[in-house]
């Protein structure tokens, strides 16, 4: 949340000073560079990864800190799927493992989660998003619903693997975060005010709306509260005394009552900076 | 959902939608990747009158990654590069969310030229005048309008309304000192905008000692 009262106009100044040369990259070459650079590094690991076995984390890691924690968790046979760190690990995460619980589903079962999930677009309406500016991520959703009921868990991490349907995701997924925070204010306001005056509507737009920036605690207890049907674990794995990872669990704080069955139990593991998928 | 598509359905609804004061159009042909956009300066503030030229390239992976915006017309502003055009504004860059549209950037762009925030410059040298000597600042911006952004004749609140006074004068500008850059090859609108910037409106014996070196310096930049 560092920058979540940041002026409008952040730069570092470079044109027309005295040592200025047209010649010399300015600003905005040097951040599309940058950026460029970012993408490719990105680029190499896959949006979504194969589920692999805990010692392949573990071996990463030389730092007992880290080791102690990982082998109390998982006792060995815990997996974990790799997600890109592209700032949207975190939705995508969440996302992909949704839609992965509910594969198992009946058809019937899938068709009532979909209603459900597109009953939510009333809160987007609520927030005072135009149907126009969310529709086309809403439909990706929507068609990956659709064909839930035939696809195969490697089809899943495909479809997930084209960066169009994952993106519209993220940003569905954002949005119904950033409209349960708007529409919720007198959950948030205490945690959003900095005293510098930042409001609900900056903080969403800077920190939830805002593509690839991650999302950090309040996003995440907003998102779980928007969707309703999912709880989320977040087993932190950081350098902090004790042997055991810190779990961080949120629970949706009104559980929808359209719905029959049980709640899908997400688990993602925290790295300083980034999440990835944790399968107990 | 496809890029084309999506720029597509923004430049319908921004076409049903003429009362927003925003255009769009192809920059040439009917390539919908590559566009200028246009919007009017703001009232109240020395960009009013002035229409003033976006051009946009639309990214690969748009609208999941910003589209790339500078100013074609030459702006007065210290978040605007006076040099290049090149805008700062977050939302351009690492704030970008895909449901924000070209309608709503060019509107923000509109309502950066109304609220400047000098601590964060683009342009260093603009935003030491804008902060430094206000009233200069405007005059300067407002002179830019009128030049580069088809502004009408500016009218400084001090001028007399009835007979319009020349630029020379609105700006306390020595003509004579105008023509001798001019008879160096410099354009008179480069060499009114270096003296109203710099402060130095005059050269010659009577004039602060080096004040021709230092116009020049600017001129050549």
């Amino acid at each position: 949340m560092d920058d979540s009262a940041a002026t409008k106009a952040t730069c570092e100044t470079t044109a027309a000073t005295s040592d200025y040369e047209p010649d010399e990259l300015d600003d905005a070459t040097i951040l599309r560079l940058t950026q460029e650079i970012k993408d490719t590094e990105a680029l190499k690991t896959p949006l979504v990864g194969e589920l692999k076995p805990i010692s392949v984390l573990l071996d990463e890691y030389d730092d007992p800190a880290f080791r102690g924690k990982i082998k109390v968790l998982g006792g060995g046979n815990a997996k974990y799927r790799q997600i890109r760190g592209d700032g949207n690990c975190a939705w995508i995460a969440f996302a992909f493992r949704f839609f992965e619980l509910a594969l198992a589903y009946h058809a019937e079962e899938i068709e009532i989660l979909k209603k459900h999930v597109m009953s939510l677009t009333s809160l987007l309406d609520q927030a005072g998003y135009n149907e126009n500016g969310y529709i086309d991520f809403i439909e990706e959703t929507e068609a990956l619903f659709s064909k839930l009921p035939d696809m195969s868990a490697e089809a899943l991490v495909e479809e997930f693997n084209n960066i169009e349907v994952s993106s519209a995701l993220v940003v569905h997924f954002r949005l119904l975060a950033a409209a349960y925070v708007k529409t919720h204010p007198e959950d948030y306001m205490p945690f959003i005010d900095d005293g510098e005056g930042t409001t609900i509507e900056e903080y969403c737009n800077r920190q939830i709306e805002a593509f690839a920036v991650e999302a950090d605690h309040l996003a995440l207890s907003a998102l779980v509260n928007a969707v309703g049907k999912a709880e989320l674990g977040v087993v932190y794995m950081d350098r902090s005394a004790g042997e055991d990872a810190v779990v961080h669990s949120f629970v949706p704080m009104t559980t929808t009552t359209t719905m029959t069955g049980e709640q899908i139990k997400i688990d993602l593991l925290y790295r300083p900076g980034h999440y990835d998928i944790f399968y107990r | 959902m496809s890029r084309e598509r999506r720029i597509a359905k923004e430049l319908r609804a921004l076409h049903d939608d003429p009362e927003s004061g925003i255009f769009l159009q192809p920059a040439q042909g009917d390539d919908i990747t590559h566009l200028v956009g246009s919007f009017a300066g703001p009232r109240d503030t020395p960009y009013e009158g002035g229409r003033y030229l976006v051009d946009i390239k639309i990214p690969y992976d748009y609208p999941f990654k910003p589209p790339i915006m500078r100013f074609d017309t030459k702006v007065y502003h210290p978040n605007i590069s006076s040099q290049t055009g090149a805008i700062c504004l977050d939302i351009l860059k690492d704030k970008w969310s895909p449901v924000l549209t070209l309608k709503a950037s060019l509107i923000s762009l509109q309502s950066l030229l109304a609220s400047p925030e000098p601590t964060n410059p683009q342009d260093a040298e603009v935003a030491k005048h804008y902060l430094s000597d206000r009233q200069g600042f405007d005059n300067t911006a407002r002179y830019w309008a009128k030049i580069y952004a088809g502004a009408g004749v500016a009218t400084s609140t001090d001028a007399s309304p009835s007979e319009p006074k020349s630029i020379f004068e609105q700006y306390g500008i020595d003509p004579e000192s105008v023509k001798i850059f001019e008879g160096m090859g410099f354009a008179q609108d480069r060499i009114i905008e270096v003296m109203n910037r710099t402060g130095i409106k005059k050269i010659g014996s009577d004039a602060p000692a080096g004040a021709e070196d230092r116009l020049l310096e600017e001129l050549l930049k």
